[in-house]
């Protein structure tokens, strides 16, 4: 009954169980992570003055634009900092979660227009996180681990999850995940063709224009390593095969998918120092292809640290 | 953003002052003729956006994630937008300027360093730098824009 296309789709989202705990604790680390990546995206809002001037946007993000918003709301935009900061603690807690990944959801939104729209570049540092917030407010990944299950407890209104229902958000991020990688990859091939990838010079360009930005005082290790053309190119296959190959992650084993994720981690590091690609904190994100309970039994169990605890 | 990309021997990127654009940003000249500066921090903006202003809107360079035109012109074409009009018409709504008022800011002047990288493909090394300095200036029937490239004797400190 299960065979064939059917029973494999079936199986690929609804049978690979993990324990509810586990949807627990993918939304605490998620949570945990969006504090620096807020921070990280949105520090320099702080330097506006709310008793300041509004500016007016440059060129508004498409939503802007929509809504007809065409200047910055300096008092707005500092509640929106810290209501994008209560409200992500809150998913931490798992307090009221799916309105408090709302209201971050929103927040997101909302910052990243104002951000955004002030001279016209569009970031895209936040689409994976989005899309994981958005499917975990729409599992109960609120009802494990949290300050809603004790709600949901206490008025007897706490079901059991079902195993099926652990298994498809997690699925579904880490089917984002992988396309967001993978298409990036065909992107790069469908719009610059071999350009990208015959030579090293697509990471040239962007080591010459991240050293000299400032000037050559500041002149970066990228500039050093922009004088390795065949390096430049190594890194530039790695970045394409590496784009291209994450569809695998999802069906290979737990050890080549760490090691897969951590080089993709360093990745990701590595573009920050050196390009001043602001994607330093992606690999939070990766929590996902890993059972976090087997992981957190696991270090309740070793020495120094959960047995002392229990001994 | 990173996915266009054309293979060159040679790019010429911008390098640009921190501080001077941090403590001087354009400078400016009002309908009445007086001159003097606009910082970020009279627009009340962020210094990372504001840069941006100066150091590429200012030269009609669009976003690289710029919103695409919809024809099938490429993948490269974006939509075309007058950049240095939209910046006049930024700053003088941001400081509640119109027109007919005497301050309403009628010129704005920057400049950048143009650093040019050749021999990319073998042995990459800075070949020239220029000063590129850019004047707009804003009249009833539009905006013009005068560029001025004068080069620089002792391009990039790290030459070998």
């Amino acid at each position: 009954m299960k065979g064939g296309i059917a029973g494999a789709w079936h199986r690929f989202w609804y049978e690979r169980a993990t324990s509810a705990d586990n949807l627990g604790l993918v939304r605490i680390t998620l949570g945990i992570g969006l504090i620096p990546l807020h921070i990280s995206n949105f520090i320099s809002l702080l330097s506006i003055d709310p008793a300041g001037r509004s500016y007016h946007y440059l060129e508004q993000i498409w939503y802007y634009r929509l809504l007809g918003m065409d200047q910055v709301n300096p008092h707005l935009t500092m509640f929106g900092l810290g209501l994008l900061m209560v409200a992500t603690v809150a998913i931490i807690l798992g307090y009221r979660t799916r309105t408090a990944i709302a209201v971050t959801i929103l927040c997101i939104f909302y910052l990243k227009g104002v951000r955004d729209s002030a001279a016209g570049d569009v970031h895209h540092r936040y689409l994976m996180w989005v899309h994981a917030l958005a499917l975990l407010m729409v599992s109960r990944a609120g009802e494990v681990l949290s300050l809603d299950r004790r709600r949901l407890n206490r008025i007897g209104r706490m079901r059991p999850i079902e195993g099926w229902e652990t298994s498809w958000p997690i699925r579904a991020i880490q089917s984002y995940i992988v396309i967001f990688y993978c298409g990036a990859g065909i992107a790069k091939l469908r719009v610059s063709g071999w350009d990208w990838l015959m030579d090293g010079t697509a990471l040239q360009k962007f080591l010459f224009i991240k050293s000299a930005r400032w000037g050559f005082e500041t002149l970066t290790i990228g500039y050093d390593l922009a004088q390795f053309p065949t390096v430049a190119w190594g890194l530039v296959v790695f970045t394409i095969v590496a784009e291209l190959s994450f569809p695998v992650l999802l069906f290979v084993g737990a050890v080549p998918r760490a090691l897969f994720l951590l080089v993709m981690a360093g990745f990701h590091i590595a573009n920050g120092v050196l390009l001043g690609v602001n994607f330093y904190f992606t690999p939070i994100l990766y929590v996902v292809f890993f059972d976090l309970s087997k992981i957190r039994d696991r270090l309740s169990r070793a020495p120094g640290i959960g047995a002392s605890r229990s001994g | 953003m990173y996915s266009a990309h054309h293979s060159s021997d040679s790019y010429t990127v911008t390098a640009m002052d921190r501080e001077t654009v941090r403590e001087h940003g354009f400078g400016v000249t009002r309908r009445d003729g007086s001159i003097g500066e606009l910082t970020a921090t009279d627009l009340n903006m962020p210094f990372r956006t504001f840069w941006l202003l100066l150091a590429e809107r200012a030269y009609g360079e669009a976003p690289p994630n710029h919103r695409r035109a919809v024809t099938d012109s490429g993948p490269y074409n974006t939509v075309a937008v007058d950049w240095p009009a939209r910046i006049f018409e930024t700053v003088n709504r941001t400081l509640g300027l119109t027109p007919d008022d005497s301050s309403y800011i009628v010129e704005l002047r920057a400049a950048r360093r143009r650093v040019k990288f050749d021999d990319v493909h073998s042995a990459p090394r800075i070949a020239s730098e220029t000063l590129d300095s850019v004047i707009l200036r804003w009249t009833p029937s539009g905006v013009t824009v005068e560029r001025r490239m004068l080069p620089l004797d002792r391009p990039g400190a790290r030459q070998q």
